[in-house]
């Protein structure tokens, strides 16, 4: 039996309700521009600020230009800013905790030192250049090895505290014991800090160091009140900078204000930046299509996710690319069989193709600059052609990597296994690095680890090869010499442990003129080679990017410089 | 009744001590070092000396014995203090007070709106069986199934972003604040989520209404010449909405877990991306307490799933 039933109203109408409901909430209509959650200026535009006038710089700082940029102009002085806004900035992840002293990394540095001064700085609208901060001048003895600082008066922290002589000396000590960065250097080089009057500071060094002021510009030299609490037991964070805190929500946002009593009367031009958490680039992406995002911080955009940038919203964004802001490298632990073996080291490192690592890879936005890239008085590309593993045709490198490990008791190659990192393009090097080593007959099996368990395979070296890339600040040779390649150094991977390199990388440090400096560089560059203790694939370039309406944002001259956009406005 | 609801509650709490132990023990013997992770950061861009991290270990008490460590959890779970996550740094609680609100919200909002659909959806498709309304609501609901919850709402996203160059605003807003813009950030995700929801329940909805209409009370039910708005939802839907609201049930704490997907894709800081997160990062006692909300949330709806029957079956007693 069957019989023809209607449907019944109510149940059309629960239909009807729930399209209603949807529709209810589709947008209108695709706006002409992007609707921003931040509130429009209001006040009269305001004429253009002249940051403080630079003094001449004790150590200048070059700019990369391996890669070709769009350029980032700064306002010319007499014209109009508007005043007002709040800038909407990406990152990947929050915070641990609010020091910014004891920070790590950039998801702790690009929101934290937005409420920070520094002794000097990196000037925000002209980079590499070094501009007074909080010190307004300096001296430098004839020696190289007493700087005294003239520091700002009449500044005050943003809980009311004056900044003193003693706020300087606390934080240079910090810098020198709880930085990531700044202390293996700077707790190498300075040998004493003096405070002979409440605006006077003194720095003493063993010795001449001459990317001292290239360490005092990064973001983690900031100046902290004396006595501030650490790590996790700072609740609230104070500094002398343009900008002061408003909140940080875990995993939303972290907020700064306006800081009204900021010492350049004229800066900052915003009321405020937020900045977003955005865990998932591509919805951090798609947040800046749709206009919700007027910058990311730098290392936010991935390779094709710069591409989807720069090559879709022209005119409307800017997509920039750090040049040699991360470096690939393969790292063999040195005291671990095969590795012992200088000739399996220099096959395996002979093997790679590095030209080919950049182009696919990193998708060509890259380059393949040896271990000191030349602005830091690396090999030229030119030169590079001469060492083993760079040199063209590649088929002599091969030949001769297999001859190597022949003569090392592996004629039929041997196996082994390729560690890296879940998630990024840690297995698109993986893969290749793999498929590099078949040609000279070595096989390799892939391995991996997420998260937490990741380090600590790291750190027990509970791996064969390591793939893997690191991010690189600042713009010195000791960041990769000292780091990287000397006995005991933080992020000696490979456990390189060799006295003469050690004695060379020292010496280095101790060099004023750049010329000479770049002389016992190179030595130490070409003992790396010569001795297969260079872990090097290639180097690729972290992007960031920013709304045509945000300007006078320049650029630092690496991704940990200039984060405090004091002088950036929104031109909406 | 009463008691029936009161030895409930208790295998509920004996059963989340259970969750608790087998969560921390797994968390054990998950391999890595919270606090070297942290000191490394997520890009690797720290470096991790071994006295940094024993010095955060002791700081954050993963120095302590294994079991001193659960049991100071459990203390505090009870005084409704469990200490600060290892990664934010924030009290764990707040956190979850903080978050808990948006992954409710979504996950209610998703069954109202599968609900609203799928039911008339499942109706309408068993008494138009076989014509183009009923293929019409099977093609929906297939598609619905066949979709997985992550593509739909990617697509979402870029449809927004790409097509229309609007995404909602960032972060969330309680409805008690701005309802226009809470309503804003929600639906997207909810009419992801919704979608598979309202699939899975029109599909059952059909099926138990079409083995309902051919039973012999309905038959007397028309041949007695009541209207057909009475016949369908007072006589053959209420019978057949019973396992339909046990899949609902199931649903909805589906959708609790569905949220962690929506959540990332639609920048919405719910309970479930801090799960998510405080996972890779082994942070145990956000993950345990977490997990042990869960559970509870799991155990609460299943409870007034049972206790729902008795109301839609004058058959059940509870004893």
């Amino acid at each position: 039996m069957s019989r023809r039933l209607s449907v019944p109203r109510i149940l059309w109408a629960g239909l009807a309700s729930a399209a209603l409901l949807l529709s209810g909430c589709a947008p209108a209509a695709a706006p002409s521009q992007p609707a921003p959650s931040a509130p429009a200026p209001t006040a009269a535009p305001a004429p253009t600020a002249a940051p403080a006038a630079p003094a001449p710089t004790a150590a200048p700082v070059v700019r990369p230009t391996a890669t070709p940029q769009p350029t980032a102009t700064a306002t010319p002085v007499g014209s109009r800013v508007k005043k007002g806004g709040i800038l909407l900035e990406a990152l990947w992840a929050a915070p641990g905790d609010l020091d910014l002293l004891a920070a790590t990394s950039m998801i702790s540095l690009a929101p934290l030192a937005l409420t920070y001064d520094g002794l000097v700085k990196e000037d925000p609208l002209k980079a590499g250049v070094i501009a007074p901060d909080l010190a307004e001048k300096w001296d430098v003895s004839g020696d190289g090895t007493k700087i005294t600082f003239a520091l700002r008066k009449g500044v005050t922290f943003h809980n009311g505290q004056p900044f003193t002589s003693s706020d300087a000396k606390y934080s240079v000590e910090r810098w020198m014991k709880d930085s990531d960065q700044l202390a293996p250097t700077l707790g190498e080089v300075i040998k004493s800090v003096e405070t002979p009057d409440a605006n006077t500071l003194v720095l003493n060094l063993k010795f001449q160091y001459p990317d001292l002021f290239r360490s005092l510009i990064l973001d983690w030299a900031s100046i902290v009140p004396k006595g501030q609490p650490k790590g996790r037991d700072l609740k609230e964070v104070v500094g002398t900078g343009a900008f002061k805190f408003k909140s940080f929500e875990s995993g939303v946002a972290y907020q700064v204000v306006k800081n009204d009593k900021y010492h350049n009367k004229d800066l900052p031009h915003l009321d405020g930046v937020t900045v977003y958490f955005l865990p998932d680039r591509n919805t951090g992406l798609a947040a800046f299509r749709a206009g919700r995002i007027d910058i990311t911080a730098p290392v936010y955009f991935t390779v094709p996710q710069f591409k989807v940038v720069d090559s879709q919203m022209k005119g409307q964004a800017t997509a920039y690319l750090y040049p040699n802001s991360f470096w690939w490298n393969i790292y063999l632990p040195m005291n671990k069989k095969p590795w012992t073996d200088i000739r399996v080291r220099r096959a395996v490192f002979m093997a790679i193709d590095r030209k080919q690592a950049m182009a696919t890879v990193d998708q060509g936005l890259g380059s393949v600059d040896g271990v000191m890239p030349p602005n830091l008085g690396g090999y030229t590309s030119d030169e590079l052609k001469k060492v083993p593993g760079w040199r063209d045709p590649k088929s002599q490198d091969i030949d001769e990597a297999k001859k190597l490990l022949a003569e090392a008791g592996f004629p039929s190659g041997f196996k082994t296994d390729i560690f890296y990192r879940t998630g990024g393009d840690y297995l698109n090097m993986a893969t290749f690095v793999r498929d590099q080593l078949t040609k000279i007959g070595i096989t390799a099996t892939l391995t991996t680890r997420d998260g937490a368990a990741f380090y600590d395979y790291v750190y027990a070296r509970s791996y064969d090869i390591h793939a893997h890339r690191h991010p690189f600040a600042p713009a010195s040779p000791d960041t990769i010499l000292a780091q990287y390649y000397r006995t005991g150094g933080e992020r000696n991977f490979a456990d390189v442990a060799d006295s003469k390199l050690d004695a060379l990388i020292n010496k280095q440090m101790g060099i004023l003129d750049p010329t000479e400096r770049k002389k016992v560089v190179h030595q130490a560059e070409q003992y790396l080679y010569d001795n297969a203790e260079a872990s090097i694939i290639s180097w690729g370039a972290y992007s960031q990017g920013w709304q045509k309406w945000v300007r006078d944002f320049v650029p630092g001259q690496t991704i940990y410089d200039n984060l405090r956009l004091e002088a950036v406005w929104l031109d909406k | 009744m009463t008691r029936y609801v009161v030895s409930r509650l208790f295998s509920a709490g004996l059963s989340l001590i259970g969750v608790s132990i087998i969560i921390f023990v797994l968390m054990q013997i998950l391999p890595g070092d919270v606090a070297r992770t942290i000191l490394i950061g997520t890009s690797g861009e720290g470096s991790a000396t071994p006295e940094r991290v024993a010095a955060l270990r002791h700081e954050l008490g993963l120095d302590q014995p294994v079991h001193i460590q659960y049991l100071s959890w459990l203390v505090g779970l009870f005084r409704l203090d469990v200490g600060r996550s290892l990664t934010t740094g924030f009290p764990v609680f707040q956190e979850i007070q903080n978050r808990l609100p948006l992954t409710l919200e979504l996950s209610i909002l998703t069954v109202i709106f599968g609900t609203l659909l799928s039911i008339p959806m499942g109706v309408a498709s068993a008494i138009r069986q076989n014509t183009w309304i009923d293929h019409l609501m099977r093609i929906i609901s297939v598609a619905g199934i066949a979709m997985p919850i992550f593509w739909t709402g990617t697509l979402i996203v870029l449809v927004l972003a790409v097509g229309f160059h609007w995404l909602p605003p960032l972060g969330y807003v309680p409805p008690w604040r701005d309802p226009w813009a809470n309503f804003q950030q929600l639906i997207w995700p909810a009419l992801a989520l919704g979608y598979y929801h309202t699939a899975v329940v029109a599909r059952m909805t059909r099926s138990q209404m079409l083995e309902v209409l051919r039973q012999d009370y309905v038959r007397t039910a028309w041949a007695k010449g009541l209207r057909e708005r009475v016949v369908i939802s007072r006589h053959a839907l209420r019978n057949a909405l019973l396992p339909v609201v046990t899949l609902i049930s199931i649903q909805f704490s589906f959708s609790v877990g569905g949220t962690v997907i929506m959540e990332t894709l639609f920048f919405l800081p719910g309970i479930g991306k801090a799960l998510v997160d405080a996972i890779n990062f082994k942070d145990f006692p956000m993950v345990q307490t977490i997990i042990v909300l869960f559970a509870a949330l799991v155990l609460i709806i299943n409870l007034l799933t049972d206790l729902a029957y008795g109301a839609l079956d004058p058959r059940i007693t509870f004893k």
